[in-house]
């Protein structure tokens, strides 16, 4: 018994080692496949950095010190591959001094930060993921808040801002009172601008963006402040313009059409700033004041087709004659409207009120409830062959524009902040019908930047200079017959 | 038992291409000369393998054979697949879709007279019909990951992207009026290419860099007119216009073909040396580098 049971210990003990031994060779075989795996992974021969260098995190948004760049870049360092001569110099990004914001390629870094080249490429990184707020400016303009590093105003300078409807000139100068407390309000390491537009003028106050510093903030508000200050300059004058896009870009639009808002924007993004703010009057280069329709005008098609809709009349003996009569009508109106014009300045005169400013002559005649007669029309067929609508852009057409003047300079940082204000006087403007069809100023705006995530807002400029004459077309009528004799 | 056979085939395929290296004239420090050719670089022990000449220590070599030997490295390290990757991902980097628009038609004429800065204009709205807008805009784009595995910075490299794409565009142009109905719905398609070039100075130890490609901006659009229904019946026509615009419904679109990417060094003979990576594949049968569309070259043909 005793020897069966021996041997039943021993066949179990032994049973037990090779489990054991069968065990400890799976272990082996499996960690061994383990390892191998893991040494095939990481690759034979790479080199672990045994010490990353720390990174700091950049706090401050400011243009890229271009000169220990280029002395790294003209001396590398020699404990790695300074050795090797392929260096191809005309290969080399060198920045331009405060060109930082164009230094693309913006690439983003997933691996160790390792060479001189992470100092533009954090700055990069930091202007889409910013985590630091050193920079940021917190601004309310005109009633649109935004908060961003880089920061560009784009704001109307053409005689629209100063219509009587609009305020006048007090409205102007509430809106540079306003400007001075916004740009005031910027922190020094905010980068900022200011674009300036006047149909198809461009002022732009520096060519890149810059730090709001003290001196920076002063000498924008003065150069801002020194525009439309008197009506017998007004708007960008010649000299001021320095602004000319440097690229075509792949639009809907002919260059030469793209002016007002849409060339201040243009010059805007190319900054790459991440907020825009605008203050404008219109939307387009042409707005009705019949209908406060606002659109940009196709200025080639426009002269074709002003010239076949003149010939048009002048081809048929009954239309030309009814053109002609209605050039008398029309010319018998524009003197009574420039008689008018002479009048109420006379009276603001005597006031010591500034001259009166219109959009057109004919508009004092609509403030005098008279009405410029409508030109006539054509016949229902040649709208076929002169189609109207061919002389102006379709807003479809605008947006195209705007989104691809955005991307083609953004591209993977994506569209930025867009936002809008526009100045409106205390009136209710003429707005009629048209405004349900998307074709006045306020509704484009106002779709624009609901589309864009931005802002519209309404800036409610000073009450509207109400004419000092109350006038009457017969008194003019007489006036302009009383003249004439006279001379005789 | 095949394995053993590719790597015998790999091997002779690897010493074939070796052999086809020109020689190189090697000076060493002492002044000593011999021809050969580089087998391998341990940049870790800084020793070079010779073909001929067996192992030497790379500071005894002359100063401009140190040179020949790094920018030989550089080449293996960056023609390497599998130490030096490229990764090409699609990218959406925006889209701009307004809301669809309901709105009356119109005509608007403008009429310059002379004496007046600000056109005249006649306005008719054509309440019988109704317009639907949409738009959808779209930039697009692709992100090019290059990394480097090698353990040594691969550095002055070029490289060149280039994206594909096509837009529909309208044969006739804004509004429609009397325009044949052919016309107005047609469309043709643009194709269009954008390159972008850059210098990269240098990729680090297993870094990993994430250019981007050229945006490829694209339109779709679609319009709708058609007749203003209330309770079941049509509205009265007060227009001075009489046109039928219920089959003047058009649209257009416009997408991304593909991306050809190139990362080009200084051989050691001076040329360019480029790694091509295209999305899809099958964009090479279609386009040339510079940017040429093989089916519209053929249709010219």
């Amino acid at each position: 018994m005793e020897v069966q049971k021996k041997k039943r210990r021993l066949v179990s003990s032994s049973a037990l080692l090779i489990s054991i031994a069968l065990h400890a060779v799976l272990i082996l075989i499996i960690g061994g496949m383990v390892a191998l795996k893991f040494y095939v992974k990481s690759g034979a021969g790479f080199v672990v950095e045994d010490q990353k260098p720390k990174l700091e995190r950049r706090k401050l948004q400011l243009p890229v010190q271009t000169e220990p760049f280029m002395e790294q870049m003209s001396k590398p360092k020699r404990q790695s591959t300074s050795r090797l001569t392929a260096n191809a110099p005309q290969m080399v990004n060198i920045p331009e001094q405060g060109e930082y914001v164009k230094m693309a390629p913006p690439p983003s870094f997933k691996g160790a930060y390792t060479n001189f080249l992470q100092l533009d490429r954090t700055l990069e990184f930091n202007s889409k993921y910013r985590d630091v707020d050193f920079g940021l400016s917190t601004m309310q303009f005109f009633g649109v808040r935004g908060k961003a590093e880089k920061i560009v105003i784009v704001l109307d300078a053409s005689k629209s801002m100063l219509y009587d409807r609009q305020g006048g000139m007090d409205s102007y100068q509430m809106v540079q009172e306003d400007l001075h407390e916004i740009i005031d309000g910027m922190r020094s390491a905010t980068l900022f601008n200011v674009v300036l537009f006047d149909e198809d003028k461009v002022s732009v106050f520096n060519p890149a963006l810059l730090p709001a510093t003290p001196l920076a903030k002063t000498n924008a508000l003065a150069w801002v402040g020194g525009i439309n200050t008197n009506l017998i300059q007004v708007g960008i004058t010649d000299d001021m313009v320095n602004y000319s896009s440097p690229k075509n870009y792949d639009i809907p639009m002919a260059k030469e059409d793209v002016t007002g808002w849409l060339k201040g924007i243009q010059a805007a993004f190319e900054m790459k700033p991440e907020i825009i703010f605008m203050l404008g009057s219109d939307w387009g280069s042409t707005t009705t004041l019949e209908h406060n329709i606002s659109y940009f005008k196709k200025s080639k098609a426009y002269t074709t087709y002003q010239k076949k809709r003149a010939q048009y009349f002048l081809n048929d003996e009954e239309r030309a004659e009814e053109m002609e009569e209605y050039t008398t009508d029309f010319n018998e109106f524009r003197e009574i409207a420039l008689k008018m014009l002479e009048l109420e300045n006379q009276a603001r005169n005597e006031m010591s009120m500034q001259p009166k400013v219109v959009q057109d002559w004919d508009e004092i005649l609509a403030d005098n409830k008279i009405e410029l007669p409508p030109p006539p029309l054509m016949e229902e067929e040649m709208y076929a062959t002169l189609n109207p609508a061919h002389t102006r852009y379709t807003f479809n057409e605008i947006l195209e524009t705007v989104f691809t003047m955005g991307m083609e300079q953004y591209r993977e940082l994506g569209f930025p902040q867009l936002n809008f204000v526009l100045l409106r006087g205390t009136s209710s403007g003429r707005n009629s019908a048209a405004a349900s069809s998307v074709m006045t100023s306020d509704a484009k705006f106002r779709l624009l930047s609901r589309m864009l995530r931005g802002r519209f807002r309404y800036l409610k400029g000073m009450p509207q200079i109400i004419n000092q004459l109350d006038q009457d077309e017969s008194d003019i009528r007489r006036l302009l017959e009383d003249n004439t004799e006279n001379e005789i | 038992m095949k394995s053993p056979i590719y790597f015998l085939l790999l091997l002779l395929t690897v010493t074939t291409f070796a052999s086809e290296e020109e020689l190189h004239t090697f000076t060493r420090a002492d002044g000593k000369t011999g021809k050969d050719r580089i087998v391998k670089y341990n940049f870790e022990e800084q020793i070079i393998t010779l073909e001929n000449s067996g192992k030497i220590a790379f500071d005894l070599l002359s100063e401009a054979d140190q040179e020949y030997v790094l920018h030989w490295n550089q080449v293996q390290g960056f023609t390497s697949s599998f130490r030096f990757k490229m990764e090409l991902t699609p990218r959406d980097w925006a889209r701009l879709r307004p809301p669809t628009l309901n709105t009356t038609p119109y005509l608007l004429d403008a009429f310059q007279m002379q004496g007046k800065k600000t056109p005249m204009h006649l306005l008719e709205m054509h309440n019988e019909y109704i317009e639907n807008n949409a738009l959808n805009l779209r930039a697009e784009g692709y992100e090019i990951t290059i990394k480097n595995s090698n353990f040594f910075p691969i550095k002055n490299l070029k490289v060149e992207s280039r994206i594909y794409y096509e837009q529909e565009k309208y044969i006739t142009d804004g509004d429609i009026f009397d325009s044949p109905k052919k016309l107005f719905t047609e469309t043709e398609t643009i194709r269009k290419s954008r390159i972008k070039e850059e210098a990269l100075p240098s990729i680090a130890v297993r870094e990993e860099i994430v250019l981007y490609s050229e945006c490829a901006i694209m339109a779709e659009e679609q319009l709708n007119r058609e007749k203003r229904q209330t309770n079941g019946e049509n509205n009265t026509d007060d227009s001075t216009f009489n046109y039928d615009w219920d089959d003047h419904n058009r649209k257009r679109r416009g997408k991304v073909i593909g991306l050809w990417v190139r990362v080009g060094i200084t051989g050691l003979d001076g040329e360019m040396i480029w790694r091509e990576k295209i999305t899809p594949d099958s964009l090479k049968d279609k386009v040339t580098w510079d940017g040429t569309f093989l089916d519209d070259e053929k249709e010219q043909e």
